[in-house]
């Protein structure tokens, strides 16, 4: 072999094969899809569209790389526990992903899934101190904490409705008078994480009891 | 096209043969840009390994570090990634290829300013883009973490390396085309086209939902198959046979090898999404690639332990600084090809997928293999750009001994956590907090083996940046720098 | 045998080639050194490709087509479970009745996936933060009142066992059937070292009934309508 021309040939051809099979062929199969109506309900399209704060807490997301550590992701049944452990009650398809610009499908559960999780946990304030201090939830877990997302405000006349709930002496307790309160960026990721919802029936994948 | 060839090397003995004399111009005229290359290579390598390091200390200790918004573990894993792969692993494959095509070509390096114009602005944009992910500007597409806009600036600088590779292997002398030509100029040509399509498809033009998904795994795997390891390939099929002073062990083999590799390692990305909401057709494509992919490992595999095989070349892989890291990585690229054809299998994904495992047979092929084998090429090719020798033997030794320990250890109890890790999750009575709590220990083990191979780096680094700064030990030297200067005599040990 | 100290390969190897030419030129180059210490460039023998390799190989490709044909489902762009339609015929199987045991064990999934965050896997809740649902007294004793607690959530302060709490709990009535709310509570009432009656579905059917949509109870509110037992 010291053909120039032909190894090329040969190089190009592997190549522009995988993607023709694996990436056109797909574009082509479903990279078009159009939202569609769950059956039992003939008005919603589904996946609905997210709302202004959930695609900023979208971006926030990213850019903490919480891809890193979690999935968006339901398997099928006989491919591992996830339908099992609760994380979504059906498999994921292709039509859940459509409307996302980004698509954060991710390859590492160190920890749960959240395809689901805004049907799994609907608490702001659960999401608020996890998120402020993992260990507060969820002693003993591995997820870092992300206090810098959070900022400490004077109590003033009123406690915030969103202020967090700490236990007494506590190491990160704010400061006298003040009160540790979600930053933009935190709220508008909670909310991303509501918009997380896996609580349709799609034509690919029906909904289990 | 392989028939034709054999008849060459019947007419003369030695077809690859150098003059000497030749062999010396020839490095001479790649001295700068290769060692500006393996330079920049050696120092990204250092603040890789350390933030791998911060990494693994995070996953046991939550709050290490906690407080520091561009040091959370999302960001320091990606930039760990992102320094080793374009960072260190880039410029290695740059400078090894360099190296190893006019070598093989037969001809000087003309205007080696172009690549040095190329590693410099390559090495800015990544800097940049480091610089991005750090700032909070990451992507979150895996192996594309770099901003979008840092993508032009590496897809100029790639022009401009690549095609000096392929212009010197165009200005070859005439005659015999060696299987490491191959493989470099089919990397050289492989590695833009998937990375333009990966950059346009998923950052600037993006594709619709889980197409998106597709493209990221047929770039991300690809990265591996079709650019660092067809140039670990030919940097180890150009050692083997060059240090022990024999022919490898069959051409056929070679071709077969080759062409088998280009066709499945293409198709075998998808397996990444196995389970995923990707249709069952494209998964099963997916896995039937990467069990095609034995067939390249297979037929490599022979060809290189063949060729090694036989007490007295053990005696010089042993021996030999070059061959030792070389044959260690040559042993763990069947290893490591064989285990990820068969966590491809959807009996084994259920339970290996989205676990340490994955991420210890990222390490196995990405470090075992491919960081072996460039150390092993930086160890032969330095001496001969710099005209003199590795300083000390010792510190060669104790880089051997902590990354090969380090990555065992690590490969080891990342693939028994993960298994463990994977069939726990599958039992849905096992609370998801309690298999977060064990992994701590086992977390704990893979800083321990990161450790190691971090220190192994900071001894080679010292090594390097002493033997390029031209001590008085290296200048000493006369003979090449071995392992044993006393080497047991035949018969003795066994 | 010789030692192979001064040269990179075995020095018999070096010793079987035609001494290298030597030019003033390689003198300059690289001060004589290159010229000893190198084998020719490599080349490549023509051993034959083993038959056994071949086969080996055919029966790869031939696995391989056979695995495609039956796990691509006809290249369908809308199959995305790789056992589709086995399914159906395994859930088909006649419904039995169903034991205590397996009560539980559906109790403790759910447990896991909705309640075990905040209250913890082991029931013992996160000190200062999530109270505990081991021998507590609002777990046992009269379901009605933790049901009421499932249904319709609690928020603000809260005694349990002595320690104060002041946390939200969300309503779970309108994401759990009743069936499962029994099974859970069940679960809840027998682990942690809890030894309480199981909870059956028509029980909580009918609290549902009774406190209809509402918004969370506080404590107060919920001991007014259901006192804790005396002597717990």
């Amino acid at each position: 072999m010291k053909n120039l021309p032909l190894i090329f040939c040969g190089v190009f051809f592997t190549i522009a094969f995988s993607w023709t099979g694996l990436i056109l062929t797909s574009q082509i199969q479903y990279g078009r899809l159009e939202r569609a109506t769950a059956s039992e309900d003939e008005t919603t399209l589904y996946p609905l569209q997210m709302s202004g704060a959930a695609i900023r807490g979208k971006d926030v997301y990213i850019a903490q790389g919480c891809l890193y550590c979690h999935t968006q992701q339901v398997r099928p049944r006989h491919q591992g526990g996830d339908i099992e452990r609760g994380w979504g009650q059906r498999y994921t398809v292709a039509r859940d992903y459509i409307l996302q610009e980004r698509v954060l499908l991710g390859t590492m559960r160190t920890g749960p899934d959240l395809a689901d999780i805004g049907t799994r946990q609907k608490s702001d304030e659960w999401h608020y101190q996890h998120l402020f201090d993992p260990q507060l939830t969820s002693p003993g877990s591995v997820m870092p904490p992300f206090r810098f997302l959070f900022e400490q405000v004077p109590v003033g006349e009123t406690v915030r409705m969103d202020a967090i709930k700490l236990p007494a002496d506590y190491a990160f307790a704010p400061r006298p008078g003040f009160q540790w309160v979600p930053r933009q960026e935190a709220s508008d990721l909670v909310q991303y994480l509501h918009s997380l919802r896996l609580n349709y029936n799609s034509p690919e994948s029906r909904l289990e009891e | 096209m392989a028939i034709s060839d054999p008849t060459h090397s019947s007419q003369t003995p030695e077809p690859g043969a150098v003059p000497p004399a030749r062999a010396g111009q020839i490095d001479a005229s790649l001295k700068t840009p290769v060692l500006f290359f393996f330079a920049c290579a050696v120092l990204w390598l250092l603040l890789g390994s350390a933030l791998g390091v911060i990494s693994a200390i995070k996953l046991h200790a939550p709050e290490f570090l906690g407080n520091v918004e561009a040091l959370t573990f999302g960001r320091t894993r990606s930039m760990h990634l992102n320094i080793v792969a374009y960072g260190w692993t880039f410029n290695g494959v740059f400078g090894i290829s360099l190296w190893l095509m006019h070598r093989l070509g037969r001809v000087e390096l003309r205007n080696g300013w172009v690549a040095i114009l190329g590693g410099g602005l390559w090495n800015v944009a990544v800097a940049l883009g480091i610089g991005g992910i750090l700032l909070g500007k990451m992507t979150s597409v895996e192996w594309l973490e770099m901003p979008k806009e840092v993508a032009p600036l590496l897809a100029v600088a790639f022009l401009l390396i690549g095609t000096w590779n392929v212009v010197g292997f165009a200005r070859r002398a005439p005659g015999h085309v060696y299987v490491s030509q191959w493989y470099i100029i089919a990397a050289m040509f492989w590695l833009p086209m998937l990375y333009c399509v990966a950059e346009m498809m998923i950052l600037w033009f993006p594709a619709r939902g889980t197409v998106q998904a597709i493209t990221n795994w047929w770039f991300a795997h690809n990265v591996l198959g079709l650019w660092m390891t067809p140039v670990g390939v030919a940097a180890m099929y150009y050692l083997i046979p060059k240090v022990l002073g024999k022919p490898i062990h069959s051409y056929y083999l070679s071709i077969i090898g080759f062409w088998s590799l280009a066709l499945f390692y293409n198709w075998a990305g998808v397996h990444h999404l196995i389970g995923g909401p990707i249709p069952v057709w494209a998964q099963s494509a997916g896995i039937v690639a990467s069990i095609m992919m034995v067939v390249p490992v297979l037929v490599t595999a022979i060809n290189f332990h063949t060729t090694t095989y036989g007490k007295e070349n053990w005696r010089i892989i042993w021996n030999s600084p070059t061959l030792r890291f070389v044959v260690f990585g040559a042993f763990n690229y069947t290893l490591s090809s064989f285990a990820g054809s068969a966590m491809a299998l959807r009996e084994v994904n259920r339970v290996t997928h989205f676990t340490n495992f994955t991420v210890g047979h990222a390490h196995h092929g990405m470090y075992a293999f491919v960081a072996m084998v460039y150390f092993g090429a930086m160890y032969f090719i330095m001496p001969r750009l710099l005209g003199r020798e590795w300083p000390s033997a010792a510190l060669i030794k104790i880089h051997f001994w902590l990354t090969a320990g380090g990555i065992f250890f690590y490969v080891l109890v990342m693939s028994i956590h993960g298994i463990l890790q994977g069939m726990a999750m599958n039992d849905a009575t096992t609370p998801f907090l309690e298999i977060s709590r064990n992994a701590m220990v086992w977390n704990g083990l893979r800083t321990a083996g990161g450790t190691a191979m971090t220190l192994g780096h900071v001894a080679f680094a010292v090594h390097f940046f002493w033997m390029l700064r031209g001590s008085a030990a290296s200048r000493r030297r006369t003979a090449p720098t071995l392992f044993s200067s006393a080497v047991p005599v035949e018969g003795g040990a066994r | 045998m010789k030692p192979v100290h001064d040269k990179e390969v075995g020095a018999e190897e070096n010793s079987r080639e035609a001494p290298l030419p030597c030019s003033d030129a390689d003198l300059l180059n690289q001060g004589g050194r290159q010229s000893g210490r190198e084998h020719a460039e490599p080349s490549e023998g023509f051993a034959p490709v083993p038959t056994i390799v071949v086969i080996f190989i055919c029966m790869l490709a031939s696995f391989c087509f056979f695995y495609l044909e039956h796990n691509t489902h006809g290249f369908s762009g809308s199959v995305f479970d790789n056992e589709q339609g086995d399914a159906v015929a395994a859930g088909a199987s006649a419904p039995v009745e169903e034991t205590l045991e397996m009560r539980l064990k559906k109790g403790a999934k759910l447990f896991n996936q909705q309640c075990a965050t905040c209250h913890q896997p082991d029931g013992k809740g996160t000190p200062g933060v999530y109270p505990p649902l081991a021998s507590s007294p609002y777990v046992a004793g009269e379901p009605a009142r933790a049901i009421s607690i499932v249904l319709a959530g609690l928020s603000g302060p809260i005694e349990v066992l002595g320690n104060s709490y002041n946390n939200n709990m969300p309503e779970l009535g309108s994401s759990l059937k009743d069936k499962q709310i029994a099974d859970v509570l069940t679960y809840v009432r027998q682990s942690f070292g809890n030894q309480a009656e199981p909870v059956a579905p028509e029980k909580v059917a009918e609290v549902r009934k009774e406190i209809g949509k509402r918004s969370p109870w506080s404590a107060a509110e919920l001991l007014k309508v259901h006192p804790l037992e005396a002597g717990k």
